[in-house]
């Protein structure tokens, strides 16, 4: 509707518009319409008097000879040589200066300069190769790799086949720099790289002369094929390393496949490599048996050739494991991919012309020098054999010229330089275990008897002692090993104990220098102790390894001194993992014990480190690993022996002006519950209540005197178990001890919160006996009272005044303890018992206080005056309390 | 809410008590149990089963005790061959799994006490055990600090076994000291395990990928852990009383004064902490200690909520369970008294000292059945293999005496059917005879008649 009325309104319009007369004049123009635009264009010249050249680049960089980047990627590609040298040289300038410049044109000019790859001139090349080197790979670093490194590869390659095998082998050096910088490029163009490598090598006659050539060459693929994924043990180790704590549990992980898909192609490859690399080894035997000296360049390339059939070797061998731990696990049997393993299946007779040359030997006389490189050589053969022979069974010939090898070179025992040979011996110890494995007879025991001679012998810090040690774990370990436990071949067993009795001595030559192998010595003992089984060869040789064990804690040199051990000394993780080794033994010695606890009384130990020598002697004990009686003495010295500094009395540098009474604290409540629960109360109380008693008589310091009597108080009862005997051996020594608290708090200021709280901690367990026993306190105060009077007609006959303060300091010391044993509401009940050694004690000052001759200042007569009435008042208010009920 | 309960043992002879875990009323108090940590088991809600702490001077044979609900007194008891300490069985009570404490696992079939296997499983004691949430793995824990990951499949001789040059799935050695505590959380292979060592660590493994995912250290040794079922979180009981409360989800961030990942805690002065449970839902924490007390926690506002006292010596195991349909409350005992008689009777026979020779466990295979959610009690449906042979025997016995039966009833009915044809032709006889008397006489009668 709307529509229609709209047209129906335009409709009169048009038809306006369309019969509107339009008069035409001939020969006239029309006049423009009066929205015409103008379309004309003027324009003037502009006349500017002068263009300099410096202006023109003045925002941009230049180089050295002022030319900018634009112009220098223009002289590249001139065909004077040296023009495009300069160039070069000009580019790098730039970017040295001008950082910026690279991250902006980075593309622009690699695309510009990657045609100067395949360069006819040698010295434009190497211009280019140090530019690349030194200023843009490190530049680009961070930046996405990808476009980079597919523009670089296409001219790479080109140079690669080019005609002049100078720029060939340059541009094997600039896929080299392209990999030391982008290690995932080799993956992704590995197997054209492979096959250029492979040409190349072909046409070694070329390189005969010039070794240096070659041995760059080999170099940058040595340095490819470490890239591949070769090594089971490094792929686990770096799974292993990243540390556990900072993943998030119930993440998810990025599904990454680990192994790049493309795997046959480059297998195939490698397989075509070998030969030709084994041909190229081939080629320098003649040189090896006419020349008298074997000079380095040589030398190194064959070094070279041989590392590189190692490293292929082990790719592929690895594949074969690899490709059957997959089939093993993941599928069933009838769905093997049997097409990988054929793929990856590499057979010795690959290698024969190897094996058939080895070992090498120098028919002229051989200079000391010339004996190393040959014996290095000789090593790295052994070790692809080694690899190789893990998957396939070589003829009896060929491994016994190996097994000959392998023994003369562990075994040699004087070597000038010692440390070289243990440096490349090193590849060869992690093959021992599985070596050993697979043979047999005479053969076993020869190789064995040289390992162990080479363990014995090398130095206990090298590395070869680690290597030696991670070998050991392996054929000792049950789990790792097939021959742990083998009863049938005893040879096996006689090594295997034998580096067992290695282990402890080694631990003390160690140490503290070298934690690393310290640690390692003390896991496998803790893998020994853990899994061996019980009353077997085993765990008796693990146990016997405490005697001496002794010393890796601490030795007794006479009766007083302690010389302590490695123990101390060394890290927190090692100590943690030797105390475990501890709760292994199936018994443990007294004099281990005694090491032990000397150990723990040393001031430098840890307190940390304390208690988990506390917790698992009592896992131990539990266990049943420890004697009843040699337990309790640990426990009993540890009270008593140990040495408590408190802030005062030690200067800042020795211990950090830090007491240790808090640690001693919790250690006495640790051996309190550690004893309260070695059995039912009142037999363990019986047990100790004689040597805990004759520790305290033994005139201890106040702390330690206080942890013993808090020890017999958790043990005793309420109505006291104590024998006579035991309380009245007390009764001699609790008013000492009183003394002592009361003294010691003289000495500072007694006022403060802290000493307060101290006194009640040190008052606390003579206060519960005397709760527990009346009859204890009665005895206590008759000595108290003997004092008096002892110090009384001290004072009335003539006498020094100089001991006359110290008597007065004593008597009301005796005084205020009266006071402080009154303040307590349970102790003031049973004091209304003892009224008549009160009363004596009163007396006796009374009397003294009465008589005239006594020498003493007027200020102390004042001061005991006054502490005398306190007491009185105190006494005769609990006296009458107590007749009145 | 269903009802949980709370069981409790020592390892002093303090007995097994049980209390309602919300209302806190005290049920049964079953007598004579002494049992060492993770020694108490419910039997899928049936029974309860302890093994038991001797004296070292009858240690040649151990001893495992049931009892049922409503009687405090012992019902079965058996004595394994050596001393079993940690006993579990799984969810649905089929089986009984018992470590020895010179490393040897045993598992029997609950129904009729057959021990089926018995496997070499660690170099020391074994401390503790546990199943996995669907019942097919299990992971036992040692003294010698290893951690063991076992499937069923391959302890029963499933696939591959003679290939596999180890039984286990997993073996964990990273704990120097003995396991004391496992937990596993949920979701089949994927879950993740926590285990607790007197080395004061405790350690979070992947089940699916076999490694170590967290290491925590704590200030003291663990002795119990308690996962939340959410696992955003795990408590663990240290032996200097406090509960830590360490976190699981959230990436290491430390700025607790415990350490790495720990959280919180909860702390009452108690003695060491011995063993946690928590209820089905989470919100309340039950943890057992050295002074004898069961306290229950509320994890929410980390307050305590109840105290149950259980005895004077410590507590080793703290069970929740949900109250199982047989257990019979206060008042109802009497007038339910006589049905339960019968009850008491399902009590399964004693557990085996050894393995029956091989030919009758051909039938053992692994089963592992979908899980069924409710708490019925399948005595009845329970048959196992051997039984269900011998009732095959037995029904074939019967069948043929059934067939001399039939043969018999055969003969009586044609002994019925020839009495009936001799009855027939008596009858026919008879007639004829008549007739022939009657013709007779008639015919005389004519005779005389005519004649």
């Amino acid at each position: 509707m709307v529509k229609n009325k709209a047209q129906s309104k335009k409709k009169p319009q048009k038809r306006g518009i369309d019969f509107k007369k339009i008069k035409r004049k001939i020969g006239r123009k029309l006049p423009p319409p009066k929205n015409a635009t103008n379309t004309e264009i003027k324009s003037k010249a502009i006349v500017l008097p002068e263009q300099s050249i410096a202006s023109e680049k003045a925002g941009l960089a230049v180089s050295k000879k002022g030319l900018t980047l634009k112009e220098l990627l223009q002289q590249t590609s001139h065909h004077n040589s040296k023009v495009r040298k300069d160039a070069l040289m000009g580019i790098k300038d730039i970017f040295l200066k001008h950082p910026a410049e690279l991250k902006l044109h980075k593309l622009a000019v690699i695309e510009k300069l990657r045609e100067r790859i395949g360069d006819d001139d040698k010295l434009v090349r190497e211009a280019l190769y140090q530019l690349f080197k030194s200023v843009i790979f490190p530049g680009c670093k961070e930046v996405n790799q990808g476009p980079l490194i597919s523009l670089m590869m296409a001219y790479i390659f080109n140079a690669m086949t080019h005609l002049a095998i100078d720029v060939r082998l340059m541009a094997f050096k600039f896929f080299e720099l392209v990999v030391q910088y982008y290690p995932s490029s080799f993956s992704l163009y590995a197997e054209k790289i492979l096959q250029n490598y492979e040409d190349i090598l072909r046409k070694n006659q070329f390189f005969l002369e010039d070794k240096s050539k070659l041995k760059n060459t080999l170099g940058g693929l040595v340095h490819c094929l470490t890239l591949l994924p070769c090594n089971e043990r490094e792929s686990d180790s770096s799974t292993k390393n990243d540390n556990p704590a900072e993943n998030i549990l119930h993440a998810f992980e990025p599904e990454v496949s680990r192994e790049p898909s493309g795997f046959t192609e480059v297998i195939k490859k490698l397989k075509d490599l070998l030969p030709i690399l084994v041909s190229c080894f081939q080629d320098f035997m003649p040189m090896i048996h006419t020349i008298p000296q074997l000079e380095a360049p040589s030398f190194d390339c064959m070094l070279l050739i041989l590392q590189s059939i190692d490293l292929v070797v082990r790719f592929l061998v690895c594949g074969i494991g690899r490709s059957r731990q997959d089939s093993q696990t993941l599928l069933p049997p009838k769905q093997k991919p049997d097409t990988t393993m054929c793929d990856q299946f590499i057979s010795l007779a690959m290698l024969k012309k190897l094996w058939g040359i080895f070992p090498l030997n120098l028919v002229h006389h051989p200079s000391k020098k010339d004996d190393d490189r040959i014996f290095m050589l000789n090593i790295v053969i052994t070790e692809i054999f080694l690899q190789l022979s893990n998957w396939n069974h070589p003829s009896p010939a060929l491994l016994e010229k190996f097994l000959e090898f392998i023994e003369r070179s562990l075994s040699t025992k004087i070597r000038s330089n010692k440390g070289f040979y243990e440096k490349h011996l090193l590849p060869l110890i992690p093959n021992i275990p599985k070596l050993t494995m697979r043979i047999s007879g005479h053969w076993r025991s020869r190789i064995l008897q040289s390992f162990t001679e080479a363990f014995m012998n090398c130095n206990p810090d090298s590395s070869m002692k680690l290597a030696c040690l991670s070998a050991i774990n392996e054929m000792l370990d049950p789990e790792k090993s097939c021959v742990y436990m083998d009863g049938s071949d005893p040879t096996i067993l006689d090594y295997q104990i034998t580096w067992i009795r290695e282990l402890p001595p080694l631990l003390i030559l160690l140490g503290d220098k070298n934690p690393t192998c310290s640690k390692a010595v003390l896991s496998l003992q803790l893998r020994l102790g853990q899994a061996s089984p019980p009353n077997s060869p085993f765990s008796l040789e693990f146990d016997n390894m405490q005697y001496i064990l002794r010393d890796f804690y601490s030795s007794q040199t006479d009766e007083r001194s302690v010389r302590y051990g490695p123990f101390v000394r060394l890290s927190e993780d090692v100590q943690e993992i030797s105390i475990c080794c501890l709760y292994y033994f199936s018994f443990m010695d007294s004099l281990l014990l005694q090491s032990l606890v000397s150990c723990c009384l040393c001031p430098d130990l840890e307190a940390f480190l304390l208690f988990r020598i506390l917790e698992v002697l009592h896992s131990a004990y539990r266990a049943g690993h420890i004697r009843v009686a040699d337990y309790i003495s640990f426990l009993v010295t540890l009270l008593s022996r140990f040495q408590v500094y408190p802030e005062e009395t030690y200067p800042i540098v020795k211990h950090e002006a830090r007491s240790n009474r808090g640690t001693y604290k919790s250690v006495t409540s640790v051996v309190c519950s550690c004893l309260s629960q070695i059995g039912e109360a009142h037999l363990v109380f019986q047990m100790l209540e004689k040597i805990i008693v004759d520790q305290i008589c033994a005139k201890q310091p106040v702390d330690n005197m206080c942890a013993l009597l808090r020890l017999l108080i958790t043990l005793d009862s309420k109505p006291t178990g104590l024998s006579e005997e035991c309380i009245v051996n007390l009764s001699h020594t609790l008013p000492e001890y009183l003394m002592d608290i009361n003294v010691q708090e003289e000495d500072h200021e007694s006022s403060t919160a802290i000493s307060v709280k101290r006194r009640q901690y040190y008052l606390l367990p003579p206060f519960f006996l005397f709760h527990r026993s009346n009859r204890l306190l009665s005895l206590v105060l008759n000595v108290m009272g003997s004092w008096v009077s002892e110090i009384c007609s001290l004072l009335g006959t003539n006498s020094q005044t100089s001991s006359s303060i110290d008597c007065s300091n004593r008597l009301r010391a005796i005084i205020s303890m009266l006071l402080l044993m009154h303040e307590d509401v349970k102790i003031q009940r049973i004091l209304s018992s003892c009224e008549i050694q009160i009363k004596n004690i009163l007396h006796n000052l009374s009397t003294l206080l009465s008589s005239v001759e006594i020498k003493l200042t007027i200020g102390e007569r004042h001061k005991i005056q006054s502490a005398h009435n306190q007491l009185r008042v105190v006494t005769s208010k609990l006296f009458s309390g107590a007749f009145i009920t | 809410m269903e009802t949980e309960l709370v069981i409790a043992s020592s390892p002093t002879d303090a007995g097994i008590s049980c209390w309602d875990l919300h209302t806190g009323v005290e049920h049964l108090r079953y007598k004579t149990c002494s049992s060492p940590p993770h020694g108490l088991a419910s039997i899928a809600g049936r029974f309860l089963a302890s093994s038991q702490l001797r004296e070292p001077k009858s240690s040649s044979s151990g001893s495992i005790l049931y009892w049922s609900w409503n009687k405090p007194q012992v019902e079965v008891k058996s004595f394994p061959a050596e001393p079993i300490k940690p006993l579990v069985s799984n969810s649905e009570g089929t089986y009984i799994v018992g470590g020895g404490i010179s490393g040897d696992i045993y598992l029997w079939e609950a129904a009729t006490g057959n021990l089926l296997n018995k496997w070499h499983a660690h170099y020391r004691g074994v401390s503790c055990l546990v199943f996995n949430d669907d019942q097919s793995l299990l992971i036992s824990g040692s003294e010698d600090g290893c951690v063991r990951v076992w499937s069923l499949f391959m302890i029963f001789g499933g696939v591959n076994t003679e290939e596999a040059r180890h039984l286990y799935e997993y073996s964990f050695h990273e704990h120097t000291l003995k396991v004391t505590d496992i937990k596993i959380g949920y979701g089949g292979c994927n879950a993740i395990i926590v285990s607790a060592s007197e080395d004061r660590t405790c350690k979070v493994w992947s089940l699916s990928r076999g490694k170590l995912l967290r290491n925590i250290v704590f200030p003291s040794i663990i002795d119990a852990i308690a996962l939340d079922p959410g696992e955003h979180v795990f408590y663990a009981g240290g032996r200097d009383g406090k509960i830590y409360i360490a976190a699981l989800n959230a990436p290491g961030a430390s700025n607790s004064s415990y350490g790495l990942h720990i959280i919180g805690s909860l702390s009452e002065h108690s003695k060491a902490i011995t063993c946690l449970a928590s209820s089905a839902d989470g919100s309340l924490l039950v943890s057992g200690s050295e002074d004898g007390m069961i306290r229950v926690w509320d994890t929410k506002s980390r307050n305590i909520t109840r105290i149950f006292r259980h005895a004077k010596g410590p507590v080793s195991n703290v069970l929740v369970v949900r109250q199982p349909e047989l257990l019979n409350l206060g008042t109802s005992i009497n007038t339910q008294a006589s049905s339960l008689r019968g009850h008491g009777l399902l009590l399964p026979p004693p557990l085996q000292k050894y393995a029956n020779s091989a030919d009758e466990n051909a039938y053992i295979k692994a089963f592992i059945s979908p899980q069924t959610a409710s708490n019925k009690f399948l005595d009845d449906s329970y048959i196992s293999v051997q039984t269900m042979e011998n009732l095959i025997k037995e029904l074939q016995k019967q069948g043929s005496s059934a067939a001399a039966e039939l043969d018999v009833e055969r003969l009586k009915v044609e002994q019925q059917r020839s009495v009936q044809t001799i009855q027939q032709w008596k009858t026919i006889y008879e007639n004829l005879h008549q007739f022939c008397v009657s013709e007779l006489l008639d015919g005389n009668h004519v005779e005389s008649t005519n004649g």
